[in-house]
């Protein structure tokens, strides 16, 4: 806040219940939200940016890819919030081998005692609040879409039932960039799919020196599970809660059109290189990730600086590049930085 | 009206006068920059007005068009800009770094939105526009670069204001008839006419300059004009010449004298007022010695071209004479009234000679001098001037003449055929015109000359480099031959400015180009 502000005597909370109630709120948000943060660190070295996407995803009712090179710590990471979160957590690990029943479950013929035999469904490892997809790309598209439907839909059909999957739903599934060979890449429109994408950066020396200090010695770090099932739904209520006003939405609906080529609102960048741009799906992204980022920084409102500091995540994966910026070596991160600087805020 | 509510409505109008005062900061600075601009353009055009009517024309228009588009803008900016409790909210998170908290604020109430989250938001943004202070968010204050922008014009102003007006060979220049070095011509010529004293040569200078001055005269007259008003200047240095050569030989008839051999110097010197300030020191004299006597004489005639050195002769006589004291006196008095008024004649040469110093450089480059001819200067100074039948170079008193300017054409290949190319020293021969454009510039001469000996060594050395196993590229041969152009050309500017100016290899060059320089010598 600028020299214009004269400073602030008390603040003009707490004297209305309702105001008092929604102050909680967003402290007890916010209280938790570091609190899982820290107990995460306290495994993983660096990759803050990260930590906070992923509660964010998991926060906004999203599901988040993450890309990075073999041994960064993809799976630690998941591995150890779900220890952080009390939740229930599963791993499957993606091979081409891999069969849809393998990960939703499927229906087997079960004798009871009296020799009766009846149809029942055995369920499968979607059926847990955080699903670790490890190496998603490996899995052929058939399994690939047996759990991105899984991720859209909340639920499971199997032997003409639907299973609802328990809340909260969480999804991480990881991503090798490196070994294309043997892979089926996932379609741009199951993609769409994932909330956030995240890149996993290789870490500093003082990181990896981190790393060693903390994973060589006899005893690894120990993290305590600091929030349960209930917690984490009531905080996604609250970040569900935060009001955006129609200015700000304009903000991200403005971002997304600047990347469609076909419009007006495009930028040259876009227009060059784009060759279909964001969904609907990405505003909303914008939008919830914005809403979790105010709340983690202490507001009741979603400002521009909240879309801007999600836009990169929400946007990465929803941006279909054309043949010239494969040719240019040309990003959607460095397309997404042109439409930052260029689409102006609402005034 | 809730509290909030009240609170937000107070502040953004706050700050919504804090900007409609500010923008009229900003509306104020850029109409007094527009009048700035209007004035800076009157005067300029004011300034260069006068001399370029043309020129006037081309500034005029683009002035107008502009003024009025500024003008335009400048309304459109007043009449559209955006003013409101919306534009205020928007302008407090910026400049507050509020990060959209009011701005959000004033669409919830605005929109009427209701829950528990937007009450709160409500209450929060209530607390911090109360806190707000709208002459601290937006200071009255130009911006920057307007404010500078303002400062430059008023000084381009201040500058132009107190500028001298231009010269009209400025307009003459900007008219296009004539080229600069005439239009350089022409300001020398003006000033010389500014300088010398009236006479029939310079009436006629005056009268060829304002032709030459009036844009709206064709290029022909002009051109007349600017040759009428050469003659002028060619007829006053000649009467300047007749004028030294009155008093030289003044002083011849004076040497000897009793009494006026310091006075006969000072005229061989050409210094005709130093001579009047001893005669009439000797008139001083004269008179104190003549006081106690009588004069009987009558007074000498009027001085004039002849009654000057009759006069001197007079006063001359009388010094020794006491009953011719009178007469002596008075042929002292006009002798010293006409030295004055050849000094004066004198001092107006001297200011010829140097306008024509100045005038003569581009004349040189442009057309054929028409100097003093052989059979003039003989005339006036009575010597024999007989040229040497080979050089055509007088000799003659106080040096030899030149006679590039009275070389004559000859007709045949020899002197037996054709005559020589010497000219009578008598006669106006025309003088031999230059090649002009024909001829092949020396410049171009001396680079050529690089080139085609760079040529040469190319070919010797690619006569020296062939052998079955290399052959130069067509790139190669190209650069070693620019190379040792380039070489040469070094070389030669090197040895040129070391020595004599002209390096060996060009002296001949140089030399074969000044003795060709004429059609005659081809």
């Amino acid at each position: 806040m600028s020299a214009a502000v004269t400073p602030s005597g008390t603040n003009p909370s707490h004297t209305d219940p309702s105001h008092a109630d929604v102050e909680r709120q967003i402290e007890r948000f916010r209280r938790n939200f570091n609190v899982v943060r820290e107990e995460v660190s306290r495994v993983i070295v660096g990759n803050e940016d990260n930590i906070v996407g992923i509660m964010t995803c998991l926060l906004a009712r999203g599901h988040v890819l993450l890309e990075g090179i073999p041994g960064i710590g993809k799976t630690k990471l998941v591995q150890t919030l779900a220890d952080v979160l009390h939740l229930k957590f599963s791993r499957i690990q993606f091979t081409p081998d891999l069969m849809p029943g393998d990960i939703i479950g499927s229906t087997v013929v079960r004798e009871n005692d009296a020799g009766r035999k009846s149809m029942e469904f055995q369920r499968g490892p979607i059926f847990a609040n955080l699903v670790l997809a490890d190496e998603v790309n490996r899995a052929t598209p058939k399994t690939q879409s047996a759990l991105l439907e899984a991720m859209q839909e909340n639920s499971v059909s199997a032997g003409g039932h639907t299973h609802p999957l328990e809340q909260p739903f969480f999804v991480l599934a990881t991503m090798n960039p490196l070994e294309m060979e043997g892979t089926y890449p996932l379609p741009e429109a199951q993609l769409d799919r994932f909330f956030f994408k995240l890149k996993l950066g290789f870490p500093s020396a003082d990181g990896l020196h981190e790393i060693i200090d903390r994973t060589t010695r006899q005893q690894e770090p120990h993290v305590d599970r600091v929030l349960d099932q209930g917690e984490v739904l009531e905080m996604r209520e609250t970040a569900r809660a935060v009001p955006v006003a129609r200015p700000i939405q304009q903000y991200a609906i403005d971002i997304t059109l600047a990347t469609h080529p076909e419009t007006e609102r495009a930028t040259q960048m876009a227009r060059r290189f784009v060759r279909f741009g964001a969904s609907p799906r990405g505003t909303q992204a914008l939008i919830l990730g914005a809403k979790v980022n105010a709340l983690l920084n202490d507001r009741l409102h979603v400002a521009c600086e909240d879309i801007r500091t999600v836009a990169l995540n929400a946007l990465r994966h929803r941006l279909l590049l054309n043949f010239d910026a494969e040719a240019e070596r040309v990003d959607s991160d460095a397309i997404l930085d042109d439409v930052l600087e260029r689409v102006a805020e609402p005034r | 009206m809730t509290p909030e509510r009240e609170a937000i409505g107070r502040a953004l109008t706050r700050i919504e006068r804090r900007l409609l005062l500010n923008h009229a900061v900003y509306a104020a600075s850029l109409i007094a920059g527009l009048a700035v601009l209007a004035l800076l353009t009157w005067r300029a055009l004011r300034w260069i007005g006068e001399s370029a009517p043309v020129a006037v024309a081309l500034v005029t228009v683009p002035a107008i068009v502009c003024a009025t588009g500024l003008m335009f803008l400048l309304l459109r900016f007043l009449l559209t800009r955006e003013a409101g409790p919306a534009r205020a909210a928007g302008e407090a998170d910026t400049r507050a770094a509020l990060k959209n908290e009011l701005a959000s604020a004033y669409w919830f109430l605005h929109a009427g939105a209701r829950s528990e989250w937007i009450a709160a938001q409500l209450r929060r943004a209530a607390h911090t526009a109360s806190r707000l202070e709208a002459a601290r968010l937006i200071p009255l204050r130009l911006p920057l670069t307007s404010g500078a922008a303002l400062a430059v014009a008023v000084a381009a102003l201040a500058v132009l204001w107190f500028a001298p007006p231009l010269a009209p060979a400025s307009a003459l220049a900007q008219s296009g008839l004539l080229s600069a070095e005439e239009v350089a011509q022409v300001q020398a010529l003006r000033e010389l006419a500014e300088a010398v004293p009236d006479s029939e040569a310079a009436r006629r200078l005056e009268a060829a300059l304002r032709t030459l001055e009036d844009a709206a005269a064709p290029a022909d007259a002009q051109r007349r004009a600017l040759a009428q008003a050469n003659d002028a200047v060619q007829q006053m240095r000649l009467e300047a010449a007749s004028t030294r050569e009155r008093l030289q030989r003044l002083s011849e008839a004076l040497r000897g004298q009793v009494g006026m051999d310091q006075v006969a110097e000072a005229l061989a010197r050409g210094e005709a007022k130093a001579a009047a300030q001893l005669l009439a020191q000797l008139q001083a004299q004269a008179a104190q010695t003549a006081r106690a006597e009588t004069s009987k004489t009558e007074p000498a005639e009027s001085a004039g071209d002849r009654g000057l050195e009759q006069a001197l002769q007079e006063a001359t006589a009388a010094t020794g004479a006491t009953d011719d004291a009178g007469a002596a006196e008075l042929a002292r008095q006009a002798a010293v009234d006409r030295l004055k008024e050849i000094a004066r004649e004198l001092e107006a040469a001297a200011v010829v000679n140097e306008a024509w110093q100045r005038v003569r450089g581009p004349q040189l480059t442009a057309g054929q001098p028409q100097g003093l001819s052989a059979s003039r200067f003989a005339e006036q100074t009575g010597a024999p001037s007989t040229p040497s039948p080979g050089s055509g170079e007088t000799p003659m008193e106080g040096g030899t003449m030149f006679r590039a300017a009275a070389v004559a054409e000859g007709d045949g290949r020899t002197e037996q055929e054709g005559g020589t190319r010497a000219g009578d020293a008598l006669g106006d021969a025309p003088a031999d015109p230059l090649l002009g454009t024909q001829g092949e510039r020396l410049e171009a001469q001396l680079r050529k000359q690089g080139i085609t000996g760079g040529e040469q060594d190319g070919d010797e050395d690619q006569e020296q480099n062939k052998s079955w196993y290399y052959a130069q590229s067509q790139q190669q041969k190209a650069l070693a031959r620019l190379r040792k152009v380039q070489a040469a050309g070094r070389f030669a500017a090197a040895e040129g400015e070391a020595g004599e100016g002209i390096s060996i290899q060009h002296r001949q060059i140089v030399k074969d180009y000044f003795m060709n320089l004429r059609e005659g010598a081809r």
